[in-house]
Parts: structure tokens; sequence; C-alpha cells
């Protein structure tokens, strides 16, 4: 109960600040008119891709975007996630499709380019997934080594998830390296006979509501 | 600018604090088994000037609870493996060769949390004294043991 207040309140503080902030720039631009022509920027997360050659979670995602007028971008997510949980008796393994669609708001932007800048954005976010719990512990005192396992499953989780990153164009290409940071709250996720996920692709470690997940993308404009 | 930072500050501080995965609580875990002790000529509840117990875990050897003096009641922790039963030894000297019960129980396995894992509720609680003197004789008293709270056998000295 905690961590869903303390939630509430980062989550309102950040969108007063996100909030205010829109109010002042659409007072000065309201003269340019900024008109919507069909517009694509695709981009792959390789700093994710690269470290899942080192480790035991191999996540791959990508995203596509798209400015909708001056300072909003829609932007959908797609991704695959693997991933294991091998820690305090429990030996657990997920594996799965995850999907997010939200938007972002260029926070400030370079003069000279509107598309380099800082941004904040929510999403919503849903992962599908199979999991299998091979080993949870039992605890009593002076019996170690006691587990109860579970047979596969096909589980689904929900979440929120803000972003806050920038975007800068690699000199005149049209490509851009995309950074962001993308702290998160899982709001709902289906139960294995009421065992709550250790793991949940696409959301991670999941034995508190909250994580933080990061991406490095690089991205091209079409 | 200032903005973004202060908000970036803020969300590392929530997460950072995200990690409880391995904090379980005792009072999370499997629940003991509670023994009170009566007297075995007058039924009255008394307290015992010496005792040593020990339990039977399918360890290679018995794992010692309790070795102490002036005891009124003990917790006993039981397995929470396959086995159907457990054995506790009771003595009241140090050199006896003491009491065997046999606690035998149908267990159940109820999920806690992340942290805590499962942990074993069991019912149907029936004590054999398979081997007597000090013990006398056991009565039942609460037969299911979900928590630590009500004393599941009287043992008679």
């Amino acid at each position: 109960m905690r961590t869903v207040s303390i939630f509430i309140c980062a989550f309102s503080l950040l969108s007063v600040s996100v909030f205010s902030q829109t109010k002042k720039e659409m007072k000065k631009q309201d003269s340019i008119k900024w008109k919507y022509t069909p517009n694509f920027t695709v981009g792959v997360d390789v700093l994710n891709l690269g470290t899942g050659f080192f480790g035991d979670r191999k996540l791959m995602q990508g995203f596509i975007s798209s400015r909708i007028n001056k300072k909003v971008h829609a932007i959908i997510d797609i991704g695959y996630d693997k991933n294991v949980y091998q820690k305090n008796g429990y030996d657990a393994k997920a594996d799965g499709l995850f999907a997010k669609i939200g938007g972002f708001y260029m926070l400030s932007t370079d003069p000279e380019n509107d598309l380099n800048g800082f941004y904040a954005g929510a999403k919503l976010a849903g992962s599908f997934y199979n999991q299998e719990y091979k080993a949870i512990p039992v605890k009593g005192l002076n019996s170690e080594g006691v587990f109860v396992s579970f047979d596969p499953s096909t589980q689904s989780s929900y979440w929120i998830e803000a972003m806050l990153g920038a975007r800068v164009q690699v000199f005149n290409s049209n490509f851009f390296i995309d950074v962001n940071l993308q702290p998160r709250y899982l709001a709902y996720t289906t139960k294995q006979d009421e065992v709550k996920p250790m793991i949940v692709p696409g959301f991670g470690k999941s034995s508190g509501s909250f994580n933080m997940g990061f991406s490095w993308n690089i991205a091209y404009k079409f | 600018m200032k903005n973004l930072i202060w908000i970036f500050g803020v969300l590392l501080l929530l997460t950072s604090c995200g990690g409880d995965d391995d904090i379980c609580l005792n009072s999370d875990s499997t629940p003991r088994l509670k023994l009170k002790f009566r007297n075995a000529s007058n039924n009255l509840i008394t307290r015992l000037d010496s005792l040593y117990v020990d339990v039977d875990y399918g360890k290679t050897k018995l794992t010692n609870i309790i070795s102490s003096a002036n005891v009124d009641s003990v917790f006993v922790p039981i397995r929470i493996d396959d086995s159907p039963y457990t054995d506790i030894y009771f003595r009241t000297r140090r050199n006896q060769t003491g009491s065997k019960l046999r606690i035998n129980y149908d267990k159940k396995s109820i999920y806690v949390s992340p942290a805590c894992g499962f942990k074993i509720n069991y019912e149907n609680l029936k004590a054999d004294l398979l081997k007597s003197d000090p013990v006398q004789s056991v009565q039942p008293n609460n037969t299911s043991l979900t928590n630590e709270n009500s004393i599941n056998f009287y043992l008679r000295f």
C-alpha cells in the first residue's frame, strides 16, 4: 500500500510539472502552425540487444514514433524478452512478447533543430508470455531445500510507464540517437495459483511493483 | 531543464527502494508446533525444571531445539518436506534416553509473498507417543496448525 501512495504522489508531481510546461510553451508558439504529414521514425534498442549476448536476459525491443504536431509525438514499442530468475531458492524463467503505446512531449528543443531535445511521456504496456516456475522455496525453520514447482503456463501483465529521454540527430543524416529512462509501475498481472511473478518480459523484475527500464536506441527517420 | 533533473532524481529515488524481494519476516513463514506441559498426577499446567528437545528433520543427526531450565512451553518447528510425520524426542535429564513423540499431519502449501515463497499449514495433527517416560501421555488441544497462537498438545509429565 505504501508504494502505491508513493507512486501516486510522484505521478501527480510529474504530471503537474509536465502540464505546467505545456501551458507556457503553448503561448509562445501559437502563431506557428505545424501541419501533420505522414512521418515515421523507427528505432532499435542497441544497448539491450548487446547486453543480451552477455547475460541471462535477452531483451529485443524497438519503436515506431510519429510526430503528431510541433511538440507531441506518438510512439509504439514492440519487443521480445526472455529472462531467468534464480535467487533465494527460486528457479523461474519467462519469455514472451510485449507492446507499449503512448506519446511524448518535447520539453526543450534545440532552437536550430526541433527534433533534437529532451522529452517526457507516458505509455500503457502489456506483456503476453510463457512462464515456468521450476522451484519456489518453502520457508520453515531448520529445513532447507524444500521447493514447490509449477507446470509451464501462459500469463499476461499490464503496466504503466513514464518515459524521460533525449533525442539527438546524428550530424545531418536521418539517423537519431534516442536515449530514455522508463520508470514503470506494474498495474495488473494474471497469476498462476496466486503466485506473484518474479519476472515479467518487458517489465523486468516484478517482485516489487516499481521498476526502471533503460534503452539506448538508434533510430531512422523516414 | 532544472525541472527535468529534479524529476529524474525523484524517480531514481523511488525505484532504488524497490528491491524487497529477499527480505522475509519470520512471522510469515511456516508456523511452529506449540506444546505446553501438565502434571500427570493432577493435570495442572506445570513448569519443567529442565527440558531437552531434539527433532529428526531427516538429516543424519538430530537437531536440538531447546536445552534449558524452567520451561513452561516449547515451540517445535516441524518438517516441511514430503515426510507425513515428524519425530520429536523429549528428555528432562541430559543422559536420559527420553520419550519419542511422532506427530502425523496433512500438509497444505500456502503462498505468502515473493520474498517468503510458500509456507506450510498443517491439519489433522495426531500425536503418537512411541516411547513414554518422561512423557506419560499426550492430550490434543488444537489439531490444526496455521499460526502460533494456540496450543496444539499438552504433554503430561
